[in-house]
């Protein structure tokens, strides 16, 4: 019963066992084989979606499989040639082990790429037959289709590099897609390099990621509605700029001796401000474009100076003086700046919309960036508003709860999910004199445990 | 330099956005007129000294302090007649309304092109020295009028209002001739050479500081 492993023991009588075994089979190939497709696919170093203990719980099993498979090849390799009896028992073992574990696993050779042998866990989350695996690529069953799905599995092939935790479509019978997360381990078996394949079904964690990324962007499209005017004015005054300097650079050209050096000064200054416009509307288009979450270094306060030159103009046309006290030289965030952003451009226009009933000469915004502690940094938003009443603050980020009569009360729990999102925090507080301040935490390392948030 | 602010109608720009201050300078400069750039309407009230010729140009939104409307009510309270254009941008119509409800003399929107905006300067400055020379008109009129005696008063008021040499004799109780003498010097000292002359200056005095 130990098909695959048989195999492999008994090449002799295998002969080319892939396409006798095959004959038997019409299916596909398990999740092992759509784990290969890499290169097209999220590098191996993608963060994976969805929560971490996925991951984290099949890259454990398969680091509890592979020691148990490499105990049990070692103790096969060594006594191999000295004891067919003993070896049989140590297949035994392992067999039994691959059998019984609820993990999905594979067995894939790495020379043709052909499934070797698949168990219970496989049948179940592939819903293919181990019988119609056998013998077949992964390819060849469909379970990886569309791009050069044949290509980017012998690329995998032939690099035989190990994955973690990494993220790939399966086609399923019905023509669906299952997201699967995948870890695999180069081993020898019987002479022949063979991937481990354990896989994990993250379907649903990442279809909710997808459903929260897909929330977020909307609200962000929210966010950009309610500040038309200030975008439209960051775009209007280079605009106007570049027309005003355009006319005045033709008008010194028809006089008798054309200040050229005065034009030429005047074409930089045209360039300049055509960059300016497009770098907004790059911003704008970078804000609504994308869906996934894209963390990278960020400077957290070139960051925050951007939000705030954003929401600037309307501040000015409410009548609030926004300032900023940031603290210089922060360590880089790992983030996506566009989340941030968003995080913050929200917090930006809550505390605005908190001081609708505070006289003018008091309507104040002030930002902070600081250092919270080794791992962490802090943004706080403080306003001079309403504050919140005690009661509700712990309600102000649930979903729907909301003190406007034009809000849908999604921003502060969105807000909250992002930050989460990024193994931070987002908390309020109301002020001793008035108003309230929101304290965005986030890790220097996003992978610090969340513990490590509350120094 | 502050003492040109009266010599020669100049075009006072305020924009905060430095660039955009700057193409408009360049442009207006480039059609020949004379400009002062401010970034502030603080920057502009400090540089201010003595009564103003020529026209503002600002944005009618000006972060930090005062605004472009602040500017005008406070111009308007204090007497000064100088044409004030707004720059606006998107989005501030009912800005826009209020500031032609106060008196803006034109309201243009940005981006803003070269004709509507030297159009929109050259009349706003020809209006300038309009007022301007109908208030040293008025000045001029004051003076004259200042040199009447209470007596050339009376009979000026009398004879612009259409009574005849008689009856304001009467009511003044001197004889007529006095009234026809008084009657002369009200004609040389206001520099009439005839009566409806003389009733036309006495409407353009109307109002003016005497």
């Amino acid at each position: 019963m130990l098909l695959g492993i048989g195999m492999l023991a008994s090449p002799a009588e295998a002969g080319p066992p892939p396409d006798a075994t095959a004959g038997r089979m019409t299916g596909h190939s398990p999740a092992i084989l759509s784990a290969p497709a890499g290169p097209d696919g999220l590098p191996p170093g993608r963060e994976p979606r969805g929560e971490r203990h996925a991951g984290a719980i099949a890259g454990s099993t398969l680091l509890a499989m592979t020691g148990l498979l490499a105990v049990w090849l070692g103790v096969a390799r060594s006594r191999q040639h000295r004891a067919e009896k003993k070896l049989l028992l140590s297949e035994d073992r392992f067999s039994r082990i691959f059998r019984a574990t609820p993990a999905a696993m594979s067995i894939i050779r790495q020379s043709d790429g052909r499934i070797m042998d698949v168990n219970a866990g496989w049948e179940a989350i592939t819903g293919r037959s181990r019988a119609e695996a056998i013998g077949r690529t992964p390819v060849e069953t469909g379970m990886i289709a569309g791009g050069d799905a044949e290509g980017r599995f012998r690329q995998f092939l032939e690099s035989g590099k190990p994955l973690q935790d990494h993220e790939h479509a399966l086609h399923t019978r019905d023509g669906s897609t299952r997201w699967l997360s995948l870890s695999t381990e180069l081993l020898t078996l019987r002479d022949e390099p063979c991937f481990v394949v354990v896989a994990k079904d993250v379907t649903e964690p990442r279809e909710a990621e997808e459903a929260r990324q897909q929330l977020a962007r909307t609200s962000r499209l929210a966010l950009l509605g309610e500040m038309t005017a200030s975008i439209a004015h960051e775009v209007n005054q280079p605009l106007g700029a570049i027309l005003s300097n355009a006319d005045a650079a033709e008008m010194l050209l028809e006089l008798p001796v054309p200040p050229l050096d005065e034009v030429r000064r005047i074409l930089a200054d045209i360039r300049r401000d055509d960059l300016r416009a497009s770098a907004v509307i790059k911003r704008v288009r970078a804000f609504i474009g994308r869906q996934e979450m894209v963390r990278v270094p960020l400077d957290l306060n070139a960051v925050l100076r951007e939000t705030l030159r954003l929401a600037r103009h309307d501040a000015h046309r409410r009548g609030v003086t926004l300032s900023d006290e940031f603290t210089a030289g922060l360590p880089e965030v790992h983030a996506d700046a566009v989340q941030v952003e968003q995080v913050v451009l929200n917090l930006l226009l809550n505390a605005m919309d908190a001081m609708r009933d505070t006289p003018v000469s008091t309507r104040r915004v002030v930002v902070r960036s600081s250092r919270k502690c080794r791992d962490t940094v802090a943004i706080s938003v403080e306003d001079r508003g309403h504050g919140i009443p005690p009661g509700k603050l712990a309600r102000v980020f649930d979903s729907f709860f909301t003190t406007r009569d034009d809000g849908m009360g999604l921003g502060l729990a969105l807000a909250r999910s992002i930050a989460e999102a990024h193994g931070g925090s987002l908390s309020a507080e109301n002020n001793s004199a008035s108003g309230a301040t929101f304290h965005f935490i986030l890790p220097l390392n996003p992978h610090a445990a969340h513990d490590r948030l509350l120094c | 330099m502050t003492a040109s602010f009266a010599e020669i109608p100049v075009v006072h720009l305020i924009d905060d956005d430095d660039p955009l201050r700057t193409a408009l300078t360049r442009l207006l400069r480039a059609a020949g007129h004379e400009v002062r750039a401010y970034s502030s309407v603080a920057e502009f009230l400090l540089a201010r000294q003595g009564p103003l010729r020529g026209c503002l140009l600002l944005d009618v939104r000006l972060p930090g302090g005062p605004g472009g409307l602040e500017l005008q009510k406070s111009l308007i309270r204090q007497g000064e007649t100088v044409p004030v254009i707004f720059l606006t941008g998107h989005g501030d119509i009912p800005m826009s309304v209020q500031a032609i409800k106060s008196g803006a003399f034109d309201f243009l929107t940005k981006p803003v092109g070269r004709t509507a905006l030297l159009t929109s300067v050259r009349a706003a400055l020809a209006r300038g020295e309009d007022i301007r020379s109908a208030a040293l008109k008025r000045h001029d009129l004051g003076t004259r009028a200042g040199r009447l005696t209470p007596a050339e008063r009376q009979v000026f008021r009398r004879v612009v209002d259409g009574q005849p040499n008689k009856q304001i004799a009467a009511e003044l109780g001197c004889c007529e001739r006095t009234v026809k003498a008084h009657r002369a010097q009200v004609m040389l000292k206001m520099e009439a050479s005839s009566l409806a002359e003389l009733v036309h200056l006495s409407e353009a005095l109307a109002g003016a500081p005497v």
